[in-house]
């Protein structure tokens, strides 16, 4: 390591010079420089193929697609903006899915955020030998999702008057008859968001607990000589600035999650869901793509719903990026 | 001092692990000795107790008891079984017949299995239902048993129903219940494919005559039954056939069988024991000689010791298993040879296909039982492989004199002493239903949708009052549920089995419930799911699956040490099959002679099939088709078919056809152009116009677009009524009347006055029905539009709503659980409930029946329209043109070689020689469970329905009725769901949600019509416009 730093800074000053001379020199010199750094990109690449697979090329696919009319099974056929326009002018069910969205996105991802938050906070208060006994305990929901929302919070609020929750009220006098939990339009949107909420400490969660682990002790040291006292200053003065990076990744996960619900909609309340209660922006775009084979109209969703999270994204990073 | 302490604590930590390490290994090493001992199962006759619940319940009627409850009467008034010489009535003797007979003239020969059967003077054969008349008299008052000779013409491949009465009456309950089953062989045995793996061998029934103790077709009762006759009076005994057509040689009333004890049968021969070397095995797999079920087949296990070892390549090396777990099911192979007359020791290698069960089995060698103690056999549960030989609670083996050369070996699945059991729960059941009801009838608690009731839990009863005897009754279920439990448990050798722990639990909750009588209407809800699950209890208590390997005969105390696999050995099988899968290709095991068919056209074939039922698919096109029109077919299992030719027709590598293609997907892949248009094949129109094809023409409504048809039917189904016959005769309820939908309302009131209930999907599947039979239709003659927006629309709609908010039938319940529970007697339902009935509900059967729909009378012909869907699967070509050349239609004037081969080969998969050899092997192998719902009527008709079933079934057919499928379709559908929710559980307005509903349907499909590039005056249906 030591022996290419000093090989940098040694060259370095020559480069500038040959920069303004043509492009051909300027390429050759690109071309150069990534052979000299050979090894770096030798261990991005597996991730950055990977990348261009299956992120990339898809999305400019999409974004292509989006243009056309295209049924899967016959030759894409070019119809210009009508897609779009059909989307922002035509479609009412959209309407619903982004309102039912923006509703989930709105109240689970800052929610949730800020439970994965304190959740690493408080657990990075606790001796350090329980403390991957507490990661597993708050983590397993993520990792069990998708059995766990079957074998338990279907049974929690199922209908009939054997379902925990209407048993335990029915037990309780509170209510006369079993409340159709999963069929009554109003209960449905508040259930998908107690239970995202109860399976959100996934990665994100992961990565704040990393991040308080990294913070240098000496630093906290060092605040209390400068005067900080209570374990909230500290989380103020020294916890949140040292842990920007894991804030910023850990909100564009959460961005990113919140706006492309669907399986667990679909999973708890059905599809379609009772008077599209359950209708998100993933499953409209399923709904096209599979059920209606019109994959270039669901492609234009797509691209909104990526600018969408693009430009919630964009947010993050003014609020975490490069300051810290 | 402190690294002192540290050390004699670390010591300590690693004794103490050490000691339990080595407990823990004891434990397993005792208990793995311990497991397979032989244990006494005690008590086991063929009486049963009286009822506990029912006072003095030996004073009913002999026709309405058990028989286990008639032989303890017999038992106390001191009758004795006759032992003279057997009394032969000849089958033609009879006094009085009724129904068609003839006499079997002609000697019956079979050539599939080139079975001859003699004919007999003295034999008459049945058809149809027969009942039988003989009269005679006995010498001595005593009991008897009935011996049949008779056998079963070929028919379909199920049983005959005989039920028996003597002077006009029932001898004992069961007696209307007795089967004559089937015999039926292996052949073909150890053939290979290409790869070196066995072939699973075929079977075949063959014909013979039988002779038979009329025993319990279920193994409920360890003997033959017994009958009283009385000396003197001239006794009328009458026989009833029915289901399938029997041939009678004759009845004969015969000694009961005296099977002597182990001591008496060992003191009666004088031999000696078997002293030389150890004889080869007997594969029972390959040495079966008959059996009563086809589904009981042979498999193969990868085991080490496993013989043959088949964890290489696939060879079938072991028999039974779950299949072979049903009372009555017989199988018979033969042994090797025996060297020398003498004692020798049998041993099996076998395996319990459920974890922790025992099963009985009754043991004969060339057609007799030995002695006393094989009659109902235990073999101990295994849950590993294990080789034990027959032997007694001392563990000490039972020796079988056997005489040079082969024998016959036949084992038959007993219930052994769980019958006591059996009969207990079942009673306690019944009389938990009627306590219920009598407690609800206090209580008055509504039902909720799911069948459970609604408990209001702040008011108290005082049930005492009004049920006087609650209190001792309470007590009664208790005490006889922890009986039945401690048998359960002794009698699985002290293990406790999976089903047990309802029992238990159902008796805890009586142990609390007798503290506290004032809780019980309060548990109301856990009595009914308590008593389900002892229901399904017995089913399971019935179930003692047993695998066998191989036999041992040999000398006493012969032991076999390599039947037994090791660590290391289990560990290097998992090697080598890890390498294999490296290698094989499972893709085309069990493919044959591949190289003879490699000039020959090919097509690919997709069929969304399971890995036997795909083996039979491709063993009927390899024998069958490939080798009679010389076209080699590439089938390809997957799973879905649609979507994965989705894929591959992007790629432009689609398949030729496709098998089992879903039909709401034709239509959507015919209007983009992926299926080929088949009314331009030849020969395909006569399927749908012909009068006698084979296809119902309602299954081509759903293929058809734009004039042309896209797709062949393969299946299809129907809706029919189920009903409890005995809660209807008990209600007084005459379901053949039930025609129209106003009769079934007629008997709503006295559903619900009795707490009971009519069931009736709610669904937008259960609205479609009323409307084809109100007349009305999904779409305009054109299919451009929805036609909800007719008055018949409107009225069908009103209808079937108002069922649900006026008549409140339950909008949701599970009616096969609450039809077996009797709860809801009658309801709609498809076929699959039929399979379900069949295979797990066994406590009802013969208590239910199927009837056509309701339907509503037709104002202008006056009959009653009884209209339902039902189509299933289509069968498809590809249509693999693309682009801007699939829009020239002359190209269907000249079809390429492969359309062509690709129609030829579902032409022979739809024809009803195929249809019917494929339905008959899936029944083999899976019952009833999954009987192939195929398309062609005349295969269908071949299938094991009875007759009455095939009536019913094919009269509901020629009321399917199914909707076109139209662009934009899907979103009717869609909508009506939400327009029943509105109405029916909001209480909304009906005609609103209806409009509502209409409107975003009619949207949609303008919206795809559009898309299609279909004009205003273009059909969608019709190649042209129809006014």
């Amino acid at each position: 390591m030591a022996k290419e730093n000093t090989e940098l800074k040694s060259q370095k000053p020559a480069a500038p010079k040959k920069r303004f001379f043509n492009v051909e020199k300027k390429f050759g010199y690109t071309m150069h420089e990534i052979w000299r750094n050979k090894m770096s990109y030798g261990l991005v690449a597996p991730f950055f193929i990977a990348f261009i697979i299956f992120s990339l090329i898809p999305l400019v696919a999409s974004t292509a697609l989006s243009f056309f009319y295209y049924n899967i099974l016959q030759d894409p056929k070019w119809v210009g903006f009508d897609n779009y326009q059909y989307l922002f002018v035509d479609d009412a069910l959209f309407l619903k899915a982004f309102s039912n969205t923006l509703y989930y996105a709105v109240i689970v991802g800052p929610t949730s955020y800020l439970m994965q938050y304190f959740f690493a906070w408080f657990i990075n208060q606790t001796p350090k030998k329980l403390k991957p006994l507490y990661v597993l305990c708050f983590y397993a929901p993520a990792l069990a999702g998708g059995v766990m929302l079957s074998v338990v919070w279907l049974v929690i609020f199922a209908n009939d008057s054997q379902g925990y929750l209407n048993s335990i009220l029915l037990n309780m006098g509170l209510i006369s008859e079993p409340v159709q939990w999963l069929i009554t339009v109003d209960y449905i949107m508040p259930i998908i968001i107690i239970v995202s909420l109860w399976s959100s400490l996934g990665t994100g969660f992961l990565s704040f607990v990393a991040g308080f682990s990294g913070v240098d002790t000496e630093l906290y040291d060092a605040a209390a000589v400068d005067g900080v006292t209570s374990r909230f200053q500290k989380l103020i003065y020294v916890d949140i600035p040292q842990t920007m990076p894991q804030m910023l990744f850990a909100a564009i996960l959460q961005i990113t999650g919140a706006f492309s619900v669907g399986g667990i909609c679909s999973a708890i309340a059905g599809h379609p869901s009772p008077e599209d209660a359950a209708l998100t922006i993933m499953l409209h775009l399923g709904d096209y793509s599979g059920q209606r084979f019109e994959v270039g109209y669901a492609s234009a969703i797509a691209v909104v719903l990526t600018v969408m999270i693009l430009g919630c994204g964009r947010l993050a990073f003014k609020a975490f990026g490069d300051k810290g | 001092m402190n690294r002192k302490r540290n050390k004699m604590f670390r010591i300590l930590i690693i004794a103490t692990l050490a000691i339990l390490v080595v407990t823990v290994l004891a434990v397993f090493s005792i208990q793995s000795e311990d497991k397979n001992a032989q244990f006494s199962v005690g008590e086991n006759t063929d009486i049963l107790q009286f009822s506990p619940y029912i006072e003095n319940e030996t004073r009913l009627d002999n026709s309405l008891l058990e028989y286990g409850k008639v032989l303890s009467k017999y038992q106390t008034a001191g009758y004795e079984d006759y032992d003279g010489e057997d009394i032969v009535l000849a089958g033609n003797s009879f006094a009085s017949v009724e129904g068609t007979i003839s006499a079997f003239t002609e000697d019956f020969v079979d050539e599939d299995s080139s079975s001859v059967v003699k004919a007999d003077s003295a034999a008459v054969i049945t058809e149809g239902t027969v009942t039988l008349n003989y009269q005679f008299t006995v010498p001595k008052t005593g009991l008897y048993s009935l011996k049949l000779d008779f056998f079963m013409p070929k028919q379909k491949m199920t049983e005959a129903l005989l039920s028996v009465t003597l002077n006009g009456k029932k001898p004992f309950l069961e007696s209307s219940l007795i089967e004559l089953g089937r015999l039926y062989e292996q052949y073909d045995i150890g053939n290979l494919d290409d790869m070196g793996n066995e072939i699973k061998c075929k079977q075949r029934e063959y014909f013979d005559w039988q002779s038979k103790l009329l025993g319990n077709a279920e193994g409920f009762y360890r003997n033959p039954y017994k009958i009283l006759l009385q000396e003197g009076k001239t006794q009328t005994l009458t026989l009833t056939f029915s289901r399938q057509n029997v041939c009678i040689k004759s009845i004969s009333l015969v000694a009961p069988l005296n099977t002597p004890t182990y001591e008496e049968y060992k003191n009666s021969i004088d031999a000696k024991e078997y002293d030389g070397d150890v004889l080869p095995r007997v594969e029972v797999e390959q040495s079966i000689t008959s059996k009563t079920d086809m589904g009981i087949t042979m498999a193969w296990d990868e085991n080490y010791c496993s013989s043959p070892a088949s964890y290489g390549d696939i060879d079938y090396n072991i028999f039974g298993g779950t299949r072979w777990s049903e009372g009555g099911q017989a199988i018979s192979f033969e042994t090797v040879d025996i060297p020398e007359d003498g004692w020798y020791q049998l041993s099996f290698r076998y395996q319990s296909p459920s974890a922790d069960i025992v099963a009985f089995r009754e043991i004969k060698i060339d057609g007799e039982v030995p002695f006393k103690e094989v009659e109902e056999y235990c073999f101990t549960a295994a849950n590993s492989w294990v080789c034990e030989s027959l032997k007694d609670e001392h563990q000490n083996p039972y020796m079988f004199y056997l005489t040079k050369g082969k024998h016959e070996i036949t084992m038959t699945v007993k219930l052994g002493p769980f019958r006591q059991v059996a009969q207990t729960l079942k009673e306690t059941s019944e009389f938990l239903s009627g306590l219920l009801k009598k407690i609800v009838q206090v209580t008055g608690s509504a039902r909720n949708s799911d069948g459970s009731y609604t408990v209001d839990k702040n008011r108290d009863w005082d049930l005492q009052l009004y049920i006087p005897s609650i209190k001792k009754d309470v007590k009664t279920c208790r005490d006889a549920l922890y009986q039945c439990y401690d048998r359960i448990v002794e009698l699985n050798g002290n293990v406790i089995p999976y089903y047990a722990s309802s029992v238990k639990v159902a008796a805890d909750l009586f142990d609390n419930l007798s503290e506290d009588i004032e809780d019980v209407p309060a548990a109301i809800n856990d009595i009914n799911t308590y008593m389900s699950n002892i229901e399904e209890s017995i089913v399971n208590m019935k179930i003692q699956g047993l695998t066998l390997d191989y036999m041992n005969i040999g000398k006493n105390g012969e032991e076999y040490p390599d039947a037994v696999s090791s660590f290391w050995q289990n560990i290097y099988v998992s090697a080598v099959r890890f390498g294999r899968s490296f290698t094989t290709d499972y893709a085309s095991i069990g493919v044959v002679n591949e190289d003879s068919t490699k000039d020959m056209p090919e097509i690919t074939v997709y069929a969304s099939f399971g890995r036997e039922q795909f083996e039979m698919l491709r063993n009927l096109v390899t024998e069958d088709f490939t080798a009679k029109h010389n076209i080699k077919v590439n089938l390809t299992m997957v799973a879905g078919a649609e979507g994965l030719i989705m894929m591959r027709y992007v790629a432009g590598t689609a398949p030729d056809a496709s098998i089992t293609f879903g039909s709401g997907s034709v239509v959507e892949y015919a209007m983009r152009g992926a299926l080929y248009p088949l009314d331009t094949l030849p020969g395909y129109m006569d399927y749908v116009n012909d009068e006698d094809s084979q296809f119902i023409p309602a299954c081509f409504t759903g293929v058809h677009y734009k004039g042309h048809y896209y797709g062949l039917p393969e299946t299809m189904g129907c809706s029919l009524m189920f009903y409890r016959t005995d809660v209807m005769d008990e209600l007084g309820i005459d379901v053949n009347k039930l025609d129209t939908w106003n009769d079934v309302y007629d008997i709503l009131p006295i559903l619900q006055e009795n707490d009971m209930d009519f069931c009736y999907s709610f669904s937008v599947g259960g609205y479609w029905p009323i409307l084809f039979q109100h007349g009305g239709d999904l779409w305009d003659k054109n299919g451009k539009t929805s036609a909800l927006d007719t008055q018949e629309a409107y009225d069908a709609y009103l209808e079937f709503t108002n069922m649900y908010i006026k008549y409140k039938i339950p909008y949701a319940c599970n009616f096969y659980q609450r039809f077996r529970n009797g709860d809801i007697p009658i309801g709609i339902s498809n076929l699959g409930l039929y399979s379900q009935l069949k295979v797990a509900a066994p406590e009802i059967l013969g208590k239910w029946n199927m009837r056509t729909l309701p339907g509503h009378i037709d104002p202008e012909t006056g009959e009653v329209r009884r209209d339902s869907g039902g189509a299933g699967a289509q069968t498809v070509i590809i249509d693999k043109v693309r682009g801007e050349a699939e829009k020239d239609t002359s190209r269907f004037d000249h079809p390429s070689e492969s359309i062509l081969n690709s129609w030829e080969f579902l032409q022979w998969w739809m024809s009803t020689d195929t249809q019917a050899a494929f339905a008959q092997q899936v029944e083999i192998a899976y019952g009833v469970a999954s009987r192939w719902g195929t398309a062609n009527k005349y295969a269908l008709a071949t299938e094991p329905y009875t007759d009455e079933e095939m009536d019913v079934i094919q009269e509901q057919l020629k009321w399917l009725h199914e909707a076109h499928s139209v662009p934009g379709g899907y979103y009717e559908e869609r909508y009506m769901l939400h327009a029943l929710n509105k109405t029916v559980l909001q209480g909304e307005n009906p005609r609103a949600n209806l409009e509502d509903a209409i409107k975003e349907t009619n949207k949609e499909m303008k919206r795809k019509q559009e898309e299609f590039g279909i004009g205003e005056h273009d059909s969608v249906i019709w190649a042209e416009w129809k006014d």
